[in-house]
Protein backbone atom coordinates (compact mmCIF):
# COMPACT_ATOMS: atom_id res chain seq x y z
CA UNK A 1 0.00 0.00 0.00
CA UNK A 2 1.21 3.69 -0.90
CA UNK A 3 -0.29 6.96 -0.44
CA UNK A 4 -0.34 9.95 -2.02
CA UNK A 5 -0.57 13.24 -0.35
CA UNK A 6 -2.06 16.55 -2.36
CA UNK A 7 -2.30 19.64 -1.34
CA UNK A 8 -1.95 23.41 -2.72
CA UNK A 9 1.32 23.70 -0.86
CA UNK A 10 4.64 21.82 -1.10
CA UNK A 11 5.23 22.60 2.56
CA UNK A 12 2.60 21.48 4.06
CA UNK A 13 2.90 17.81 2.22
CA UNK A 14 6.45 17.83 2.89
CA UNK A 15 5.79 18.34 6.68
CA UNK A 16 2.77 15.71 6.32
CA UNK A 17 4.95 13.48 5.27
CA UNK A 18 7.56 13.83 7.37
CA UNK A 19 5.12 13.68 10.48
CA UNK A 20 3.73 10.50 8.54
CA UNK A 21 7.03 9.02 9.06
CA UNK A 22 7.35 9.69 12.23
CA UNK A 23 3.90 7.66 13.31
CA UNK A 24 3.19 4.93 11.00
CA UNK A 25 7.54 4.40 10.06
CA UNK A 26 8.87 4.27 7.12
CA UNK A 27 7.79 0.94 5.47
CA UNK A 28 5.05 2.63 3.58
CA UNK A 29 5.79 4.76 0.42
CA UNK A 30 4.34 8.00 0.65
CA UNK A 31 4.47 10.61 -2.62
CA UNK A 32 3.50 13.85 -2.59
CA UNK A 33 2.07 16.89 -4.89
CA UNK A 34 2.20 19.98 -3.14
CA UNK A 35 1.57 23.91 -5.26
CA UNK A 36 2.04 24.47 -9.20
CA UNK A 37 4.83 24.06 -11.58
CA UNK A 38 6.39 26.86 -10.80
CA UNK A 39 6.42 26.70 -6.97
CA UNK A 40 3.57 28.68 -6.14
CA UNK A 41 0.42 27.91 -3.63
CA UNK A 42 -2.00 25.70 -6.44
CA UNK A 43 -2.14 22.43 -7.64
CA UNK A 44 -0.61 20.70 -10.89
CA UNK A 45 -2.57 18.24 -12.47
CA UNK A 46 1.00 16.80 -14.26
CA UNK A 47 2.96 17.14 -10.43
CA UNK A 48 -0.24 14.86 -9.54
CA UNK A 49 -0.29 12.44 -12.22
CA UNK A 50 3.65 12.12 -11.44
CA UNK A 51 3.22 11.62 -7.44
CA UNK A 52 0.50 9.11 -8.44
CA UNK A 53 2.68 6.98 -11.00
CA UNK A 54 5.63 7.06 -8.34
CA UNK A 55 3.28 5.81 -5.40
CA UNK A 56 2.09 2.26 -7.98
CA UNK A 57 5.94 1.98 -8.41
CA UNK A 58 7.17 0.08 -11.22
CA UNK A 59 7.06 -4.08 -12.23
CA UNK A 60 9.44 -4.63 -9.09
CA UNK A 61 7.64 -2.75 -6.33
CA UNK A 62 4.24 -2.61 -7.66
CA UNK A 63 2.11 -0.92 -4.90
CA UNK A 64 -1.37 -3.14 -4.01
CA UNK A 65 -3.04 -0.32 -3.51
CA UNK A 66 -3.17 3.75 -3.70
CA UNK A 67 -4.70 5.87 -1.33
CA UNK A 68 -4.91 9.45 -2.48
CA UNK A 69 -5.47 12.46 0.14
CA UNK A 70 -6.10 15.87 -0.80
CA UNK A 71 -6.63 18.99 1.01
CA UNK A 72 -9.43 21.65 -1.02
CA UNK A 73 -11.15 22.93 -3.77
CA UNK A 74 -9.20 22.55 -7.36
CA UNK A 75 -7.14 19.72 -5.90
CA UNK A 76 -9.80 17.23 -6.31
CA UNK A 77 -10.28 19.02 -9.86
CA UNK A 78 -6.48 18.20 -10.78
CA UNK A 79 -6.73 15.03 -9.45
CA UNK A 80 -9.36 13.84 -11.75
CA UNK A 81 -7.15 15.04 -14.65
CA UNK A 82 -4.47 13.37 -12.96
CA UNK A 83 -6.16 10.45 -12.89
CA UNK A 84 -7.70 10.32 -16.08
CA UNK A 85 -4.29 9.93 -17.82
CA UNK A 86 -3.49 6.40 -15.73
CA UNK A 87 -3.88 2.84 -17.66
CA UNK A 88 -7.02 1.47 -16.77
CA UNK A 89 -4.92 -1.25 -14.95
CA UNK A 90 -3.14 1.27 -12.52
CA UNK A 91 -6.13 3.75 -12.16
CA UNK A 92 -8.20 0.64 -10.85
CA UNK A 93 -5.67 -0.17 -7.39
CA UNK A 94 -5.73 3.66 -7.26
CA UNK A 95 -8.48 5.07 -4.60
CA UNK A 96 -9.26 8.75 -3.75
CA UNK A 97 -10.62 9.46 -0.03
CA UNK A 98 -12.32 12.04 1.37
CA UNK A 99 -11.12 11.97 4.96
CA UNK A 100 -9.41 14.53 6.34
CA UNK A 101 -5.68 15.37 4.95
CA UNK A 102 -3.70 14.98 8.06
CA UNK A 103 -5.85 12.44 10.31
CA UNK A 104 -6.67 10.59 7.04
CA UNK A 105 -2.60 10.62 6.08
CA UNK A 106 -1.32 9.31 9.64
CA UNK A 107 -4.48 6.23 10.51
CA UNK A 108 -3.89 5.47 7.08
CA UNK A 109 0.10 5.06 6.76
CA UNK A 110 -0.18 3.27 10.38
CA UNK A 111 -2.81 0.71 8.68
CA UNK A 112 -0.99 -0.20 5.84
CA UNK A 113 2.50 -0.58 8.21
CA UNK A 114 0.58 -3.52 9.66
CA UNK A 115 -0.40 -4.50 6.14
CA UNK A 116 -3.96 -3.59 5.79
CA UNK A 117 -5.19 -3.56 2.47
CA UNK A 118 -6.56 -0.65 -0.12
CA UNK A 119 -10.48 -1.35 1.71
CA UNK A 120 -9.11 -1.10 4.83
CA UNK A 121 -6.94 1.60 4.95
CA UNK A 122 -9.49 3.59 2.27
CA UNK A 123 -11.85 2.83 5.68
CA UNK A 124 -9.79 4.05 8.11
CA UNK A 125 -8.90 7.43 6.27
CA UNK A 126 -12.62 7.90 5.62
CA UNK A 127 -13.19 7.42 9.50
CA UNK A 128 -10.96 9.61 10.48
CA UNK A 129 -13.31 12.41 9.74
CA UNK A 130 -15.00 11.33 13.13
CA UNK A 131 -12.99 11.25 15.66
CA UNK A 132 -13.14 13.49 18.30
CA UNK A 133 -10.24 15.76 18.65
CA UNK A 134 -11.32 16.86 22.34
CA UNK A 135 -12.81 14.50 25.09
CA UNK A 136 -16.75 14.64 24.71
CA UNK A 137 -16.78 16.36 21.03
CA UNK B 1 -9.65 -14.26 27.94
CA UNK B 2 -6.98 -12.65 29.14
CA UNK B 3 -7.20 -9.46 30.73
CA UNK B 4 -4.89 -6.13 32.07
CA UNK B 5 -6.00 -2.82 33.96
CA UNK B 6 -3.80 0.42 33.18
CA UNK B 7 -3.68 3.93 34.01
CA UNK B 8 -2.03 5.73 31.59
CA UNK B 9 0.06 8.56 33.58
CA UNK B 10 2.01 9.76 30.46
CA UNK B 11 1.47 14.05 30.75
CA UNK B 12 0.30 14.07 27.22
CA UNK B 13 -1.91 10.85 27.17
CA UNK B 14 -1.51 7.84 24.43
CA UNK B 15 -0.15 10.72 21.84
CA UNK B 16 -0.10 9.23 18.63
CA UNK B 17 3.48 8.10 18.28
CA UNK B 18 2.75 5.84 20.87
CA UNK B 19 -0.50 4.84 19.80
CA UNK B 20 0.66 3.96 16.40
CA UNK B 21 3.18 1.77 17.89
CA UNK B 22 0.83 0.12 19.85
CA UNK B 23 -1.05 -0.91 16.70
CA UNK B 24 1.82 -1.94 15.42
CA UNK B 25 2.54 -4.31 18.01
CA UNK B 26 -0.95 -5.30 18.73
CA UNK B 27 -1.38 -6.41 14.80
CA UNK B 28 1.37 -8.77 15.20
CA UNK B 29 -0.56 -11.30 17.21
CA UNK B 30 -3.95 -13.28 15.88
CA UNK B 31 -5.78 -12.66 18.98
CA UNK B 32 -8.46 -10.22 19.40
CA UNK B 33 -7.15 -7.71 21.19
CA UNK B 34 -9.59 -4.97 22.75
CA UNK B 35 -9.07 -1.38 24.56
CA UNK B 36 -11.44 -0.43 26.85
CA UNK B 37 -11.95 2.98 28.52
CA UNK B 38 -15.08 3.57 30.18
CA UNK B 39 -17.82 2.24 28.43
CA UNK B 40 -16.17 2.46 25.19
CA UNK B 41 -14.21 -0.30 23.33
CA UNK B 42 -11.97 -0.16 20.46
CA UNK B 43 -9.73 -2.79 18.30
CA UNK B 44 -6.51 -2.40 19.29
CA UNK B 45 -5.47 -3.43 15.66
CA UNK B 46 -6.98 0.21 14.77
CA UNK B 47 -5.20 3.17 15.48
CA UNK B 48 -8.64 5.36 14.37
CA UNK B 49 -10.33 3.43 17.03
CA UNK B 50 -7.97 3.83 19.46
CA UNK B 51 -7.96 7.58 18.80
CA UNK B 52 -11.85 7.68 19.55
CA UNK B 53 -11.31 6.42 22.85
CA UNK B 54 -9.64 10.27 23.64
CA UNK B 55 -7.48 7.92 26.33
CA UNK B 56 -5.78 11.32 28.12
CA UNK B 57 -3.82 11.23 31.45
CA UNK B 58 -5.37 9.53 34.46
CA UNK B 59 -7.29 7.57 32.21
CA UNK B 60 -7.90 3.72 33.22
CA UNK B 61 -7.81 1.35 30.44
CA UNK B 62 -7.80 -2.03 30.15
CA UNK B 63 -6.78 -4.37 27.60
CA UNK B 64 -8.18 -8.28 26.74
CA UNK B 65 -7.07 -10.24 24.52
CA UNK B 66 -8.49 -13.28 23.01
CA UNK B 67 -7.18 -16.06 21.27
CA UNK B 68 -4.29 -18.92 20.72
CA UNK B 69 -1.28 -16.03 21.68
CA UNK B 70 -3.42 -13.47 24.11
CA UNK B 71 -0.52 -13.85 26.85
CA UNK B 72 2.19 -12.99 24.72
CA UNK B 73 0.05 -10.42 23.47
CA UNK B 74 -1.06 -8.64 26.53
CA UNK B 75 2.50 -9.06 28.05
CA UNK B 76 3.75 -7.50 24.94
CA UNK B 77 1.33 -4.46 24.85
CA UNK B 78 1.85 -4.10 28.69
CA UNK B 79 6.18 -3.29 27.75
CA UNK B 80 5.06 -1.40 25.05
CA UNK B 81 2.66 0.80 27.01
CA UNK B 82 5.26 1.09 30.37
CA UNK B 83 6.56 4.47 29.66
CA UNK B 84 3.23 6.24 29.42
CA UNK B 85 1.20 4.25 32.21
CA UNK B 86 0.88 2.64 35.68
CA UNK B 87 -0.51 -1.08 35.78
CA UNK B 88 -3.85 -1.24 37.85
CA UNK B 89 -4.06 -4.51 39.21
CA UNK B 90 -0.39 -5.81 39.33
CA UNK B 91 -1.15 -8.86 37.70
CA UNK B 92 -2.75 -10.20 34.73
CA UNK B 93 -6.32 -11.85 35.67
CA UNK B 94 -8.01 -14.83 34.04
CA UNK B 95 -11.10 -14.79 33.16
CA UNK B 96 -13.26 -17.60 31.63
Amino acid sequence: MSLVLVSHSRTLVEGLREMVAQVAGDDVRVTIAGGTQDGRLGTSAPQIAEAVRAAIGGPEDRAEGVLVLLDLGSAALSLELALEDLDPADRAIVRVSSGPLVEGAVVAAVQASVGADLEDVAAAAADALAVPKVPGS
Amino acid sequence: MERRALTILDPSGLHSRPAARFVQVASRFQSRVTVRHGDRAADAKSLIALLGLTIRPGSEIALEAEGPDAPDAIASLTAELAPFAALTTGTAVIES
